[in-house]
């Protein structure tokens, strides 16, 4: 929407980026399902060079900025930095083993800055108001607003965008109107796909990083996916398990495979006799998912996989004992 | 993993040169490493194995198995081993219970989805899949495995599609190794992984067998893999080895350093060395894959002599053939004089075989008659940089190139002959390093995957000199002298002289633009990259020395390269990239007839009296014949005996037609050679030669490398050739004592100040020695030659006036052929044809280019004629852009082509060089086979005929004795 709406604004943080750093080259790396963005920031790159904003000589500074639209095909792991660097340079998006940081060897092996949208779109505010400004807004290490985007069984879905550090029950009732069916609220998946479920008993906890780094959960980009009570949790955590499997890059083993066999064990459990074993083994993996992977594709599925079995283990055929003893 | 079969140490990682180190602790042991250094590979140094899948010293770290996580003081998370570099005071855990849990945890999803058929898998002893299994301690696949499991890869079909090795995707890990090695080592770029997640599996081309892919079949893929993914065909049907040694391979003259694995007398592969220095752990499809000829069923074990070539061939004891052979010698010599005889020692034998036959020649038949395949390409390069430097040979080694910022190749295709050199250049390329090409072809190197030539000089064949001539102007006109370097180090008289030459106006870019071919832009350019270096190094091959002006091109060369100071330094120099596995040393060997070993000149009274005390004889101060020389004169008459060890004339020299009538009028021609090749079927008297895998030896390689072949398997014949040649000399009169080639080489030592450091069991100590070696050099000898000086003392420059060939277009023979050789066939063919490299290249064809074709009439595969002032042949058209218009290319790997049947008799003015790579020639579209080409068919079918008529009739006999 920022691409779409306010164009200039990620154009200007971003030339203040390049001259802050030496870059000549920017890279805005948009996905082909956002046709409308894609265009919009064609013709504002263009409007800008013209204007002398961007170009050889970005306004009389003596310094050269130029910015590219990349058109990305549709790969979820070409979000991560360095499977997205991979991308750019026109191979298969495959995540890149750090070191080297892209910091120091990035794009075409040269140094490399890489931010979100809202990052770089924050500097020019940030420029022109002062850096109190910016950190007036927020809690603790997390500074500054977050547009958080509300969907899935809600009454009014939408883009929100508020300081940290307001709940999630805020969110979900003061926004978002409660329940679309008007059925009680079962589970919020905070962050995007590979975010943790949030049981009610966490609603009222502040919305920023580290907060919720502590309870097992992230806030990532801000997505909010709330379900009612007729949710099944376990195919929930199925999902997860089936996007790890669908968008993995396939580079390493835990997540080339653990996705897969993620989906089947998840599959066994309801049917197996031998349910707890199968429950400890899809514990086993999301372990070495967490600790073994290379990037977060494969180190975060667990978030919404361990979410779901520790939070809601009766959608799993569980006694709440069995999965909440581990 | 066989504890019996000694494995090389993998360090996981490449290794990383710094002037500073780093020192931290793992597992409690202290250890320093250059910084930039892995933790896995400083773990190595601390004798710690870090366990892995994916990571392997060749490969730079790719960091996806996950097996070799591992834990760090301070440090959230368990980075993995492989991709993370050692810092100073870094506290490194790399076992500990939530690792081995970890480790567990992937092996158990590896095994999930792999066949269990451990025990009858081709890997089995060699799967570092089943040594982690271990490691890890999996006990127990809690998924199940394959079909149990869920999705599974255990049922794909295996590729078998290369003749050398197997496809396996059933038991793919996808840890990329073999990928990687097409990519970083090999550089083909012919593999990558296709599909993505759990669908991940490689994929050659884009998913297609390997042998409609682009895949080289270099074996590296194959040498990287852990599993039995990429297996070799040779170990699937024979087992693995139970021992191995080192040896050298016998192809081309880069000299790959080869680990023979074996059981018993039998060969089960051929590894890539990685200590070798030449090529550093790889190799190309002939040294790694296309030794089987060595037993081929073709293998002539038993002498043989007739009287008159159209006799059948008779069985005889060796000592029956060799005192046939000395009596043929000895009558000849007594009717006709001692020079009527000669002798041609073989780039394809050992140091020590070819330092006897030069020995056996001079001092047995007591002529100078002795000559060597050198004559027919690299004698220019011993003349020209003889006379520039004042040494016989390249400059450089090849590791050099890694320092190079500026490559210029003339007339070499390195791509398909000096393959693994070419790997190390795209390497050095894909850096970042510019190259010029000079080549009337566009070859791979122009533009292949990640390398594209700066300036493709693409001139005219026959005009090099021209080329250098014109660069040589730029640098000089334009004040891109290395005036210091040229001051100190060189001639200033001769510089002075070659200054005011080259900047004469007719030197120039633009006047030479019409006869080379070349934009004068383009020339400039490149002259200016070059001599900006800051370092530049040039490598050249047959396409310039094979020419009437070859030594005048390479003298051309050194004038450049000095001009420019681009040599005697790491990342430049002249770097001949040497024919043949030991075409260096035959030359070195004394096999030139004005020479004796050392490049000294056999006039030159002091070498030749010390030769004469160790010999015990007298020694002729006369230069002998060249092996054109022996032709003509056996056409006069004259020169009626042949002892030819290990060199197809026949097919390989020039004229063909006239090589044949030159052998016909012979007396007495004795071939040692491992098969009935071409020259054979004019012999009468064949002795059977032994394969590198039956000797022991040195080859010397074009960096000047001396190193061991050693011998695997008996010969097959009894004898070795060294054996054989010993035997002849005796037969003649003249004893030599050796029990072993080592006895030769202290010989060699002791008569060659440049080789009186080398020995085995130095050799053995430094895995190889470069020569010159001895008490004024490092004790491996020197790897990069007129550091401080030039060998000659002050470098020296001639004037190279361009000469225009006489092979020049007319109405009669309007196009320009040149001849060259191809990735998976080996000059004559006569071991690569016994071979499935057959698969890649099954006929030499005809390339044209498109718009000469359509003139013509011809279409690919199309049969053509091709004549020229020597003669006509046919082979089948292939329509290429590859070629420039006014240009054809052949191959001269099949003998019923007669590729030499078109070559004429033109040759280098000084050293007699045939000019292969100029024929003027027409072609039209045939129907049928050429003259000489029916009348090779007949003379072969005969031949072959009275061959096996002696050997069926053996096979009688010993029935009959049954």
């Amino acid at each position: 929407m920022t691409m779409e709406g306010d164009p200039f604004m990620l154009i200007e943080g971003m030339a203040i980026a390049g001259l802050a750093a030496g870059a000549t080259q920017g890279y805005i790396y948009i996905r082909s399902e956002y046709p409308h963005a894609i265009s919009t920031m064609n013709t504002a790159i263009a409007l800008a060079e013209s204007a002398g904003y961007l170009g050889s000589n970005v306004l009389g500074s003596g310094q050269a900025f130029y910015l590219h639209v990349r058109k990305a095909a549709g790969s979820y792991v070409c979000g991560e930095e360095t499977a997205m660097l991979e991308s750019i340079e026109g191979k298969r998006g495959v995540v890149r083993a750090k070191p080297p940081l892209p910091a120091l060897e990035g794009l075409f092996g040269q140094p490399t800055v890489i931010n979100n949208v809202i990052t770089l779109a924050s500097v020019p505010i940030i420029m022109a108001k002062g850096a109190a400004f910016y950190k007036d807004f927020g809690v603790g290490r997390s500074t500054g607003t977050l547009p958080f985007q509300i969907s899935g069984n809600v009454l009014q879905g939408g883009l929100v965008e508020r300081a940290f550090g307001l709940t999630l029950r805020e969110l979900l009732f003061d926004f978002g109107g409660g329940s679309r069916s008007g059925r009680p609220i079962k589970a919020v998946q905070v962050g995007g796909p590979l975010g943790a479920y949030v049981p009610e008993s966490q609603w009222d906890v502040p919305l920023d990083y580290e907060a919720y780094a502590a309870m097992g959960a992230v806030v990532g980009h801000g997505g909010i996916v709330v379900h009612d009570e007729r949710a099944n949790m376990a195919k929930l955590a199925r999902y997860a398990m089936e996007f790890c499997a669908i968008e993995s890059c396939g580079k390493c083993t835990p997540c080339r495979i653990g996705s897969t066999r993620g989906v089947e064990t998840i599959d066994r459990i309801g049917t197996a006799s031998n349910k707890e074993q199968q429950v400890h083994l899809l514990r086993d993996l999301c372990d070495t998912m967490l600790h073994g992977s290379l990037c977060a594709m494969g180190g975060m599925t667990p978030y919404p996989v361990l979410s779901a079995l520790n939070h809601y283990p009766e959608d799993f055929g569980l006694a709440p004992a069995v999965a909440t003893a581990h | 993993m066989l504890m019996f079969l000694k494995q090389e140490r993998d360090h996981g990682t490449p290794a990383r040169t710094s002037d500073q180190t780093v020192q931290l602790e793992i597992d409690g042991y202290s250890v320093s490493v250059p910084k930039g250094t892995s933790l896995m590979r400083a773990a190595v140094e601390a004798g710690i194995q870090v366990p892995k899948l994916c990571a392997t010293d060749s490969l730079e770290p790719f960091g996806s198995c996950r097996l070799c996580l591992v834990e760090v003081e301070g440090r959230k998370g368990f980075p993995a081993s492989c991709t993370t570099p050692a810092e100073a005071g870094m506290v490194v855990h790399t076992q500990t219970p939530k690792l081995q849990d970890l480790r567990k945890g992937v092996m158990e999803l590896y095994i999930s989805d792999h066949p269990l058929d451990c025990l009858t898998c081709s890997a089995n002893g060699n799967c570092e899949l089943q040594d982690m299994a271990g490691v890890t301690g999996l006990r127990n696949v809690r998924y199940g495995v394959g079909a149990q499991a869920g999705d599974h890869h255990c049922d794909m079909k295996k590729d078998e599609s290369n003749p050398y090795f197997t496809y396996d995707p059933s038991k793919c890990i996808v840890c990329n190794r073999c990928v990687r090695a097409c990519e970083e080592t090999q550089g083909t770029f012919a593999l990558t992984i296709s599909g993505r997640g759990f669908e991940s599996r490689v994929s050659p081309g884009q998913d297609q067998p390997f042998m409609d892919s682009e895949c080289v079949s270099c074996g590296a893929c194959v040498e990287a893999c852990p599993t039995a993914t990429l297996q070799e065909k040779s170990i699937i049907e024979l087992g693995q080895p139970e021992h191995s040694l080192i040896t050298t391979c016998a192809y081309c003259g880069v000299g790959c350093g080869f680990k023979a694995e074996m059981k018993g007398n039998t060969v089960v592969r051929m590894v890539p060395w990685k200590d070798g220095k030449a090529n550093e752990g790889h190799s190309c499809v002939k040294g790694r894959f296309a030794w089987g000829y060595a037993t081929h069923q073709d293998r002539i074990t038993k002498p043989m002599i007739r009287a008159k070539i159209t006799d059948p061939w008779q069985e005889v004891s060796w000592d029956e053939a060799i005192n046939h052979a000395a009596s043929e010698f000895k009558r000849i010599q007594a009717k006709h004089g001692k020079d009527s005889v000669g002798g041609i020692t073989s780039s394809r034998c050992t140091n020590e075989e070819t330092y006897l036959v030069q020995k056996l020649v001079r001092a047995a038949f007591g002529t100078n008659n002795v000559d060597t395949c050198a004559r027919v390409c690299h004698s220019p390069t011993g003349y020209g940089l003889g006379l520039t430097f004042g040494t016989s040979a390249g400059t450089q080694t090849f590791k050099s190139v890694e320092h190079a910022d500026v490559l210029l190749v003339i007339g070499a295709n390195p791509t398909d002959a000096h393959p693994v050199f070419a790997s190390r250049m795209k390497r050095r390329l894909r850096q970042g390093a510019k190259l010029i090409v000079a080549d009337p072809r566009k070859i791979d190197l122009v533009r292949s995957p990640h390398v594209k030539a700066q300036h493709h000089l693409a001139l005219k064949p026959g005009t090099n000199v021209a080329l250098i001539n014109s660069l040589a102007h730029v640098v000089v006109t334009e004040g891109l002298v290395a005036k210091d370097y040229v001051a100190s180090r060189c001639d200033n008289k001769s510089f002075n002289e070659w200054c005011e030459f080259v900047s004469k106006p007719e030197n120039s870019p633009e006047a030479f633009e019409s006869v080379t071919g070349v934009p004068a832009s383009e020339v400039r350019a490149a002259a200016r990259m070059y001599a900006a270096g800051p370092n530049s190094a040039i490598y050249y091959g047959l396409g310039v020395t094979e020419h009437s002006q070859g030594s005048t091109m390479v003298m051309g060369i050194a004038n450049l390269s000095m001009a420019c100071g681009m040599v005697g330094r790491e990342g430049v120099g002249v770097n001949p990239l040497r024919g043949q596995n030991n075409v260096q040393g035959a030359c070195d060997m004394g096999s030139f007839p004005h020479e004796l070993p050392g490049y000294r000149h056999i006039s030159d009274t002091t070498t030749r009296s010390l030769f004469e005390g160790a010999w015990g004889v007298h020694l002729s101060p006369e230069p002998g014949l060249r092996i054109p020389n022996m032709f003509d004169a056996a056409m006069e008459g004259s020169f009626l005996g042949l002892y030819c060890q290990g060199e197809d004339i026949v097919q390989s020299d020039p004229d063909t037609q006239h090589v044949a009538a030159a052998l016909s009028a012979m007396e007495c021609i004795v071939v040692q050679d491992i098969f009935l090749n071409e020259t054979a079927k004019y012999a009468h008297v064949f002795l059977p030669g032994s394969s590198f895998l039956e000797k022991d030896g040195t080859f010397t390689n074009a960096e000047r490398r001396i190193s061991r072949v050693r011998q695997a398997m008996p010969p097959m014949a009894g004898l070795a050739d060294w054996e054989v040649t010993v035997k002849l000399a005796k037969a003649l009169g003249y004893e030599m004592h050796y029990a072993h080639p080592e006895e030769v080489m202290k010989e060699i030592a002791a008569l060659t100040p440049s080789f009186s450091g080398v020995s085995y069991a130095k050799i053995d100590e430094h895995t190889s020695l470069q020569w010159p070696c001895n008490a004024d050099t490092p004790e491996a000898g020197m790897d990069i030659m007129h550091i401080s000086g030039f060998v000659r003392g002050k470098g020296k420059f001639f004037p190279t006036q361009y000469v225009a060939s006489q092979e020049k277009v007319t109405r009669k023979f309007p196009l320009l052929l040149t001849t060259g050789r191809i990735l998976s066939q080996y000059n004559v063919g006569a071991q690569t044809r016994r071979t499935d490299n057959n698969l890649w290249h099954d006929e030499d064809r005809l390339d044209i280019h498109p718009h000469d074709a359509e003139e013509r009439g011809i279409k690919e595969n199309d049969w053509v004629g091709i004549e020229s002032r020597a003669g006509r042949t046919v082979l089948r058209a292939r329509v290429t852009e590859a070629m420039q218009a006014g240009v054809v290319y052949t191959t001269f790997h099949f003998p019923e082509s007669g590729a030499n049947v078109i070559t004429t008799d033109a040759s280098d003015w000084a050293t007699n060089c045939p000019e292969y790579k100029v024929t003027a020639v027409q072609i039209v579209a045939v129907s049928q086979p050429s003259e000489w080409q029916q009348n090779y068919q007949r003379f072969n079918k005969d031949q072959l005929g009275l061959l096996a008529k002696a050997q069926q009739k053996t096979e009688a006999f010993e029935v009959m004795g049954k």
